[in-house]
């Protein structure tokens, strides 16, 4: 079976995020960056 | 539900119908960090994808001095195909290899322990029970499609991370 490493990068609150992550009091918004 | 009952002093038995407005927050423990971690990916036919999950500085859960307590991992997909989830405990020591490129992901995770390995169809739902992973080890989890198109998946865990 193929495999793949997913990467993400921070983007900013408002841009389209395919991640997010509630750390504490804090929210991330990551992309998956495409290869 | 968000009423303080407040005892009137001095008259006998407490007056508990008298309530207050004020919220009470949930108490937790000091130095306890809720981390919810949840998104969309699409993965390819017959393939798994691997996601390392990261803070807003790039660091792997759980930081740095810090242990990570995994309670619920939610993995669902656009049909009613087979999947699977697994949730690893990477080695730091097997970590530091992959990143100098000694070994291969196969070989990290082939090293590192799936505490939580469910396979299903369209919808798992794991209980990983506060299951603890002290810093310098990691967290990675993959996503396994067994169907022979791409799937969108949605995935969702949360946990705490507790001081060491």
């Amino acid at each position: 079976m193929d495999y793949k490493l997913v990467k993400t990068e921070v983007v900013k609150k408002g841009e389209k995020a395919d991640i997010i992550l509630v750390d504490g009091n804090d929210v991330v918004y990551f992309k998956i960056k495409e290869e | 539900m968000g009423y303080k009952i407040i005892p009137i002093p001095g008259v006998g038995r407490p007056e508990y119908s008298i309530a207050t407005t004020i919220p009470i927050s949930p108490s937790y423990v000091a130095g306890i960090t809720k981390v919810y971690y949840t998104g969309i990916i699409n993965v390819s036919p017959e393939s798994w994808s691997v996601i390392l999950p990261q803070d807003r500085y790039e660091n792997p859960f759980p930081r740095k001095d810090k242990i990570l307590k995994l309670e619920t991992f939610v993995l669902s997909t656009d049909a009613d195909v087979l999947i699977k989830l697994q949730c690893f405990h990477v080695p730091y020591y097997y970590y530091q290899k992959f990143l100098k490129g000694e070994i291969d992901l196969v070989t990290l995770l082939n090293n590192s322990y799936p505490f939580v390995t469910e396979t299903g169809y369209q919808r798992i739902d794991a209980k990983p029970l506060l299951y603890p992973i002290s810093y310098p080890d990691l967290l990675i989890v993959a996503f396994t499609n067994y169907s022979d198109a791409t799937r969108t998946m949605y995935f969702y865990w949360r946990g705490e991370e507790h001081g060491l």
